[in-house]
């Protein structure tokens, strides 16, 4: 029921006090010390989409050339290690931006991110997303650093390199509590993390045996001419060893031999699976690995694997506390997320309304569902109907139908046996009269809620369609431009259009979250009603990308822009009234006292 | 299910040849994946004295994707100890393993009730 998002279980904020050192943080007081919005050239898309064509065999000279591209300055060239900018001047944001007016304006007269990038400059003053510096990095990147550590910790504890892969992932990547621990007794950590005692470890044996005696494998049953055993002299067959380590490069966690505790190394791995599989493995030890990191955040948007270093981290506290949103921007695909909320960009709404929401839209999830699966509508006559017993066969008060409570099908097509139903159920609930009492209370509450929460939810799909349009319209469009010799200047109103229509609809769908806090009803009805002309002039935008032949849209440029222009004085609208109702401080404590779970 | 893995022929042969004290475990003879098996209640368990039917199947991916410690033996045995020592804070039904956590005494009677009602040896009744 909850959109994606909301049950998106990245969601947890940053630890503000973050007072741990790591290692990382000495061997990299590298780089920049001017974090100046960079220069764009409009020919260059996405000066930061480099990353393709960097496979497996060059990995090594990766690593070779890692301390360079690390050491140098490189906020300008695009860059295998990660290109630092802010936000606001983004390569995304570096196009022209539209003001009201429906002027077409070049990059860097705005220095805000996109949102604000479309409303008049006077306006910029309400307006409450604030670009942080940062850098981008890919999971390569990160690999290259996670080597690094390694390489560093090696030499510092005197062990090999795939030792100490083996010890962090078994440590879940806190290098610190390992040093601490390798130095009081090494021997025992060797042991709990299944390595050798001594030091000097020893790879896996791969044996061939002829086909007059082969080895008969344990697992399998068969009789197999390659084997592969650790130290331990655990023998299978390389196709059972081989399954058997494949199935577990994903789980991010030390593999160990199939019947005892030692632990396979790096060498073992390659070995068994092919060249370049321990590093699926050390892929999968990512996510442990950045979440040590206190700057680095992954980007919440749905399958991305964008990882972002935020420079400015100490600033974030402030600024959520001033109400500002703290945003950065992922990679090539330009996922705009707050770091504070680890959630896509809810610009107007404030950081800590935000989090309250998408904490109340996690908690109310069980409760909604549990009001949905505890009463039904009867399948012929619609009447409402409770369940208060843990039978599955319903009768119905009013018109006496009977039918099945799981899958709301005839009885009687069960036949006499109710195990025929194709539909898993639930747990039985009985419901007392206490219970009942508890749900009409809790239904009138998520009335409320569930009101907001539908528009919430509305227009967050209504997003994503508007997004699979906008792309639609803007690739047709580039077409026809090739074919009619259309200068890119005057189709470029069509790009501006799509940001004017998402950064109406952002607004619009975050707008809702502050509205359900709202405790004052004068200001609540004014709100409601600037809210639903900025949804009648979004609506009206994003009918325009409905138009299926090129042509026609390049005919309603104008049309377009008019568009575009009432979009941007409603949601100027919006935000003015929002800021007003903030300021008023009419929104009750629950809005901004966030819960314990939230952290 | 055309060709079985040989690694199932042998546990099947080794069941038979070499059972489990108080465990049966039949292949069907249609699917030699699936496994008819009765387990005796363990001594001094209030399950003493009655026997348990139990289906077995072993699923596609056995025993390719398993761990190799993982055989059919090693999972009924640890069906067994599990009726000699239950484990109410991982339970399979929530509300019996409430019952049992709060009145260890009551649910022990109830398990040796139903034991004598319903996991007699002759005739037997499915439980699942
Ligand atoms: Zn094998
Ligand atoms: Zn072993
Ligand atoms: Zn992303
Ligand atoms: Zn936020
Ligand atoms: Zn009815
Ligand atoms: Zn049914």
């Amino acid at each position: 029921m909850p959109p994606d998002s909301v049950s998106n279980e990245k969601l947890e904020s940053y630890d503000s006090d973050g007072s741990e050192v790591h290692i990382d943080s000495v061997e990299e007081e590298e780089e920049e010390e001017d974090f100046g919005s960079f220069e764009y050239s409009e020919e260059e898309e996405f000066p930061i989409d480099e990353e393709e064509g960097e496979e497996l065999e060059d990995y090594d000279d990766i690593i070779s050339n890692s301390e360079s591209q690390f050491g140098d300055d490189f906020d300008i060239e695009p860059s295998t290690n990660g290109t630092t900018f802010t936000s606001g001047s983004s390569p995304n944001n570096g196009h022209a931006t539209t003001d009201s007016i429906g002027n077409s304006r070049r990059g860097d007269e705005y220095s805000y991110g996109l949102t604000q990038g479309q409303f008049r400059e006077e306006s910029t003053s309400l307006v409450n997303s604030t670009p942080m510096k940062f850098k981008t990095y890919t999971t390569m990147d990160l690999i290259d650093k996670m080597h690094k550590q390694c390489r560093k910790l090696s030499e510092i504890l005197v062990i090999s390199q795939d030792n100490v892969i083996n010890l962090l992932q078994f440590f879940s990547w806190n290098s610190e509590r390992l040093m601490e621990d390798y130095v009081t007794d090494p021997m025992k950590v060797r042991k709990d993390a299944g390595l050798l005692e001594d030091s000097h470890d020893l790879t896996g044996v791969c044996t061939t045996y002829p086909k007059t005696n082969p080895f008969s494998c344990f697992i399998c049953c068969d009789d197999k001419l390659t084997t592969y055993k650790l130290a331990c002299n655990h023998e299978y067959c390389t196709d059972c060893y081989g399954r058997y380590v494949e199935d577990r490069l994903s789980e991010g966690r030390v593999i160990k031999c199939p019947d005892c505790d030692l632990t396979l190394q790096t060498r073992d791995i390659d070995n068994i699976c092919g060249e370049g599989s321990s590093l699926k493995l050390l892929e999968s030890s990512m996510k442990e690995y950045v979440e040590r990191l206190r700057a680095f955040k992954w980007c919440p948007a749905p399958d991305c694997k964008g990882i972002v270093e935020v420079l400015n981290m100490s600033e974030v506290k402030d600024l959520v506390n001033e109400g500002k949103i703290p945003f950065v921007r992922c990679g090539s695909e330009g996922h705009q997320f707050c770091v504070s909320c680890l959630f896509e960009n809810h610009s107007p709404a404030p950081c800590q309304i935000t989090k309250n929401w998408i904490t109340k839209c996690k908690d109310d999830s069980e409760t909604v569902k549990w009001i949905l699966t505890n009463t039904q509508t009867c399948p012929r006559c619609e009447t409402s109907i409770e369940k208060n017993g843990g039978c599955n066969h319903m009768t119905c008060k009013k018109c006496r139908h009977e039918f099945c409570w799981i899958c709301l099908g005839d009885w009687k097509l069960h036949g006499s046996s109710y195990y025929n139903c194709t539909r898993t159920g639930t747990k039985d609930q009985i419901i007392t009269n206490e219970n009942k009492k508890t749900i009409a209370s809790t239904k009138e509450s998520l009335k409320r809620y569930l009101h907001f929460y539908n528009l919430f939810s509305v227009h967050e799909v209504s997003t994503k369609l508007d997004m699979a349009r906008c792309s639609v319209v803007q690739s047709t469009v580039r077409d026809l431009q090739v074919v009619s010799g259309i200068s890119w200047i005057e189709a470029q109103f069509i790009a501006d259009s799509a940001k004017v229509l998402l950064s109406g609809r952002q607004c619009l769908k975050w707008s809702y979250p502050l509205a359900f806090y709202c405790d004052s009803t004068p200001l609540l009805n004014i709100f409601e009603n600037v809210q639903a002309e900025l949804a009648m002039a979004v609506e009206s935008l994003s009918k325009m990308f409905e138009i299926e032949d090129p042509a026609e849209i390049v005919e309603k440029k104008k049309e377009f822009i008019d568009d575009c222009g009432v979009v941007l004085l409603r949601q100027n609208a919006v935000l003015s009234c929002m800021k007003e109702l903030l300021e008023s401080k009419t929104l009750p404590d629950e809005a901004f006292i966030l819960k314990k779970s939230v952290r | 299910m055309s060709n079985l893995p040989k690694r199932i022929i042998k546990e099947s042969e080794r069941l038979i040849s070499d059972p489990v004290p108080g465990i049966t475990a039949v292949p069907h003879e249609d699917n030699l994946r699936y496994f008819d098996v009765t387990i005796q209640g363990p001594d001094q368990s209030p399950y003493e004295g009655g026997v348990f039917e139990l289906e077995l199947y072993l699923p596609d991916d056995y025993p390719n994707h398993w761990s190799p410690a993982l055989q059919i033996r090693t999972i009924l045995l640890s069906v067994q100890a599990l009726l000699a020592a239950p484990n109410p804070n991982d339970p399979l039904a929530n509300d019996v393993a409430e019952e049992w956590l709060q009145n260890e005494t009551a649910a022990i009677e109830t398990a040796k009730q139903w034991t004598s009602l319903h996991a007699q040896p002759k005739p037997a009744v499915a439980e699942d």
